[in-house]
């Protein structure tokens, strides 16, 4: 590569497929970031420190850990003390170049569950890292709640280490944003260790959405479930990398991966690419893709009961985002997305706990 | 008109898809202008193909080498460059063929004549009889069936040939696309007129046989508006040469209302790398069926392309590959969905076995205005043990929200209950494997005509032989 | 005076196959209507038919419902004006709840937002008229529901959506002696107002022993091959369809 190149190479696909597609990578142009401190509230059980230390192994590949490092971006740490730690962090990003690392870190028994809610100005690029540490039988729920500018580009990053039977959730719903590249790679290292993601997105406009999700299983019955739905309108674009890797010596190891794409009108463009690698005889991999318009069996029935096309396509898309919502118990996290969504339940959230 | 933006649209991808130059590096292949003209002298080509094969030998040495499938590093080009001169190309010596495809007859139960055939030594025997026979018998019905350079000399054939040739596949379509153009030799040309449906399948196995041709070879089928045609290519039978590269060529062009069926069963001697290329275009409602068995072959490229430009055009792919010791086959198909109401259905299993390496790779492309259009890919992938590979890589691109798309894909092993069972009925832990492992590749000998798949099953209990460690 | 639905000499197809060939029927409102016949005779299709099914093509007459002609418009417009169908083969749609959905339903109907608690209790009200475990409301629709609860789940919408007319299609056929009973229950509740109308398609007349019918049709081949009162039923039930087959 030529030194006045400014383009890095992000979430590159594992095993990269025909040129022609071009799906094999995303780039996008360097940046020189500077640190943004995050808003932390409501911290329970748990306490920040300052020397986080992010693995190897993110989402979005070493090009981007390279850039951060060369921005002098110094991780942040979260420690979990309690089996029920709770933190929230708020990053709003302002106009320019601003990044953020973070180092979350759950030692043996312990579990924390970390909400961060993103929202930026209308222009301006952020990168954010997390890096999810789960020792022995520790567990990790992140909740990322995105809402960019509609000029905003934003990297979001994502590595996790599990170690023994350590459990690792990652709820990620994406609202707004212009362009969002994001990387996930689960370290399935440790025996019998779990790693569940579920990605929900409504794009619209000219918004783009890239995805690389890795899942490594290494250890002995490990097990990763991947749901990633979403909505795309207008002339949105997504493309989803999903790769389920199982190494050699992950006997027992099962992985499932599902996709559901709603497209909403022409003009949109959907690309998958669902990977499954396997060099272990005793392993159960899936993967499921449903892609398209909503099926017109579905949409005669609901019309029969009154409602009208464009209702039912409202209420598909936003059961896209719903199935993630079920997976986030934090209420604050959910009353931001109903606000942002224009939920007509928002007001109800909590009247209609206090009846069940 | 929207139409006419459309075609227009599959022809630029068609010519400008993967001629790029990035990475990967280049290799001195030696193959000279001067050997190309010795080569298009020797075939008495027309003016038109010397110059189509020069112009191929320039892309070839400008296009960069595929950087993402197998590797293709152990491939001789030095071997290729020897054995395409003209004169130079030499009968194998039968003392020289390897063991294993000599046992692999001895199993397979082949006659002497028909194993010196395939193995390059013999030059001609029964079979030739047999293809005569069927060109006889299908000429009455207006079909032609014959090799590929002497239809290129025949004036009833000329332009038909000329005007297809390589423009489903061009040149610049790969490197070996670009390779296959400048010295491609011998194959098939079939044209099966308006409205005649052709019950008995053509076998090309017969026709190589005779001319002991096979490795460069061009294979041109032009099925008219409502046709039916049956396209047999290979055989379960090991085919071996001394140089170690297969870059074919298949093109099929397939008229409005017509149907195509197009089966292989592929057996290439493990010394082979197989970067075989085929392309079918599908014209309103109109039909592509693949039926693919791959068996053969040290390293194969393989992903036979249906391109559906007409409305209503639907194609079919269903393949099995089976890797074992040594092989890395990286297999599938694409579908390009370039019409509204198309409708694609793939149906894929791979079985990896001994350290052998099989990669399903796939692309389905759904373009813009294509609406209505319908896919369905599954593919299930069988590891028998921890040795071997096994890698699914599948890729969609849609751009018509009026589309409906599913994908499948699994990955797992044999049941220990399903072996546990048959051998509770006294089978031995081999048969059942086998077994089993048949069943599983049922998808597509259930496809082949009988003689085929039964072939194909002593080919697999074959492969499976041993695998009981 | 009009009926509150009229079918006037409706021809449909599937692609290019003619599935009814002409039928008219006219109920009034109040009414319940029998509609019988072999499999394979159009019935469902004449179900659909009215309802609106993009799989089926008007290729022929018109059908009025309310003095207004409905021919051209949409499922969701013909439900919104009182329409019901129940399907035979409900279909299962992930992600959506049946409460979600049918709350929506409601609201669009009644043009007026209805508050989640309001709409909880009324629903729990209707599953147990029908008695359906509460827990089906938060499942999503249909999906996972055995052949009874798919059953009572479209008679609880038939309940919650109160249209004036309402298909019943096969609505009793697979289910056991209690649920069709409990299904019966439910008809009744609907046939409660008096203004409402009912087309009950079927083949099985147990369903008809607790309800007042009014009419009765025959279809056979996509034509009317009889009409008569609820004594029809009984003549059908004796000696089954045969002579209307000859006839043809």
């Amino acid at each position: 590569m030529s030194e006045n190149n400014t383009n890095i190479k992000l979430n590159k696909l594992p095993a990269p497929t025909f040129r022609y597609l071009k799906m094999n990578y995303a780039e996008a142009q360097q940046a020189s970031y500077s640190d943004l401190t995050p808003k932390e509230a409501d911290f329970f059980g748990c306490s920040a420190v300052f020397d986080g230390v992010v693995g190897s192994a993110t989402g979005c590949g070493k090009e981007l850990s390279e850039l951060l490092d060369s921005c002098g971006i110094n991780p942040r740490k979260l420690v979990a003390e309690l089996d029920n730690a709770t933190a929230r962090c708020c990053y709003s990003f302002p106009k320019g170049d601003t990044a953020a690392r973070i180092e979350i870190e759950a030692p043996a028994g312990k579990g924390i569950t970390v909400t961060q809610l993103i929202d930026s100005q209308n222009s301006g690029r952020a990168a954010l890292q997390t890096f999810l540490n789960a020792e022995e039988g520790a567990r990790i729920h992140l909740i990322q709640v995105i809402d960019c500018g509609a000029g905003f580009q934003f990297i979001n990053d994502i590595g996790t280490a599990q170690q023994d039977r350590a459990s690792v959730e990652i709820t990620q719903i994406y609202l707004n944003g212009r362009e969002t590249i994001a990387g996930i790679f689960a370290g399935l290292s440790g025996c019998k260790s779990e790693f569940r993601n579920d990605i929900a997105y409504l794009l619209k406009g000219s918004e783009k959405l890239d995805i690389n999700l890795v899942a490594s299983h290494k250890g002995r019955k490990t097990q990763t479930e991947i749901n990633a739905r979403g909505v795309l309108s207008e002339d949105a674009q997504k493309i989803f990398r999903g790769t389920i890797d199982f190494l050699n010596g992950a006997s027992g190891a099962k992985g499932a991966e599902n996709e559901e794409v709603l497209m909403m009108n022409e003009g949109v463009v959907n690309k998958t690419v669902p990977l499954i690698l396997c060099a272990e005889e005793d392993v159960e991999g899936s993967h499921g893709a449903s892609i398209g318009k909503p099926d017109e069996n579905h949409v005669f029935y609901l019309m029969s009961r009154g409602l009208s096309r464009e209702e039912i396509y409202r209420i598909m898309a936003r059961a896209k985002l719903e199935a993630a919502m079920r997976r986030i118990d934090d209420s604050k996290a959910l009353a931001w997305i109903s606000k942002r969504i224009g939920g007509a339940d928002a007001d109800e959230q909590e009247y209609t706990d206090g009846e069940s | 008109m929207k139409e006419k933006t459309q075609v227009e649209d599959i022809n630029t991808s068609l010519y400008d898809f993967r001629y790029e130059s990035d990475e990967a590096d280049m290799f001195e292949s030696g193959i000279t202008p001067q050997i190309i003209r010795e080569i298009s002298e020797e075939k008495g080509d027309p003016e038109w193909m010397t110059e189509f094969r020069l112009k191929c030998l320039d892309i070839y040495n400008k296009t960069q080498m595929p950087n993402w499938g197998p590797s293709i590093e152990g491939l001789n080009m030095n071997d290729i460059v020897t054995y395409i001169r003209p004169k130079t190309r030499m009968q194998t010596d039968w003392d020289e063929v390897p063991d294993d495809i000599k046992n692999t007859f001895e199993r397979l139960g082949i006659p002497q004549a028909e194993r010196e055939s395939l193995a390059g030594v013999g030059a001609q025997y029964d079979s030739e009889l047999v293809y005569h026979n069927v060109r006889k018998e299908v000429a009455e019905q207006g079909v032609v069936y014959t090799d590929l350079e002497s239809a290129m000399h025949d004036e009833r054939y000329a332009d038909m040939i000329r005007e297809h040739f390589m423009k489903l596949v061009p040149p610049t379509d790969h490197k070996f696309a670009a390779l296959h153009g400048a010295v491609w030799s011998g194959g098939s040309f079939v044209y099966v007129p308006k409205g005649v449906h052709l019950d008995i399948p053509l076998q090309s196995y017969f026709r190589l046989n005779a001319k002991g041709a096979g490795q460069f070879e061009h294979t041109l089928i032009i099925v008219d508006e409502g046709a039916y045609l049956h396209f047999i290519e290979g055989c379960s039978a090991p085919k071996y040469y001394v140089a170690s590269l297969h870059a074919g060529c298949v093109e099929l062009f397939i008229g409005k209302n017509a149907t195509l069926r197009y089966s292989t069963i592929e057996n290439w001697s493990k010394n082979m790398y197989n970067l075989n290329t085929k392309r079918a275009i599908v014209e309103e409602g109109a039909k592509v069926e693949w039926v693919s068995g791959s068996f053969g072959s040290h390293t194969s490229y393989l992903y036979p392309m249906s391109i559906l430009k007409g409305r209503g055009a639907r194609a079919e792919f269903t393949g099995i590959t089976f890797a074992g010791e040594g092989q890395e086959l990286d297999t599938g198909a694409k579908i390009v969905h370039a019409a509204p109401d198309t409708s694609s259905y793939m149906n894929t299993k791979s079985i990896s076995k001994s350290g052998g390496i099989s990669t399903f790779r796939s692309a389905v492309q759904v373009n813009a205005g294509a609406t209505g259009s319908k896919s369905s890919v599954s593919c299930e992938s069988l590891m028998l043990d921890s040795e071997s590979r096994s890698d699914t890589i599948p890729a969609m691109d849609i751009r018509t929200a009026d589309a409906d798309i599913g994908h499948e894909a699994k990955i797992g092993r044999i049941s220990d209950e399903a072996v546990f069972y048959l051998m509770s009925r006294g089978m031995t832990e081999e048969n059942a494997k086998a077994l089993i492992v048949s069943g599983f590749a049922d998808n597509v000998s259930k496809e082949l005509p009988l003689e085929y798949a039964v072939e194909m099953n002593n080919l697999i209990n074959l492969e499976m032989k041993g695998s009981i460690g | 005076m009009a009926g509150l639905l009229e079918i006037k000499d409706i021809h449909a197809a599937v692609e290019e196959k003619e599935l009814l060939h002409g039928v008219s029927l006219t109920v009034e409102a109040g009414e319940t209507h029998v509609l019988m016949g072999p499999n394979g005779a159009g019935k469902s299709t004449l179900g659909s038919t009215i309802m609106g099914s993009p799989e089926y093509t008007v290729t022929g007459g018109s059908i009025f419902f309310d003095g207004e002609d409905i021919t051209e418009l949409t499922a969701d417009k013909r439900a919104q004006k009182g329409l019901f169908l129940s399907f035979q083969n409900p279909i299962e749609i992930p992600g959506i709840t049946l409460s979600n959905f049918l709350r929506n339903a409601l609201e669009q109907k009644t043009g007026k937002r209805i508050k989640l608690f309001e709409f909880k209790k009324q629903l729990r009200a209707v599953m147990d008229v029908l008695q359906m475990d509460p827990a089906y409301a938060d499942r999503d629709l249909n999906v996972g529901f055995s052949g009874g609860e798919k059953k009572k789940a479209e008679i609880l919408q038939l309940l919650v959506l109160k249209p004036r007319l309402a298909i019943l299609d096969e609505t009793d056929s697979g289910l056991d002696v209690d649920a069709v009973k409990t299904v019966s229950k439910g008809v009744s509740e609907f046939q409660k107002d008096p203004q409402n109308s009912l087309i009950i398609i079927t083949h099985n007349t147990k369903i008809l022993e607790a309800l007042k019918v009014d009419k009765t049709h025959i279809l056979v081949n996509g034509r009317i091959a009889a009409e008569g009162g609820a004594e029809l039923v009984n003549e059908v039930n004796e000696n089954g369809f045969e002579k209307y087959i000859t006839a043809e």
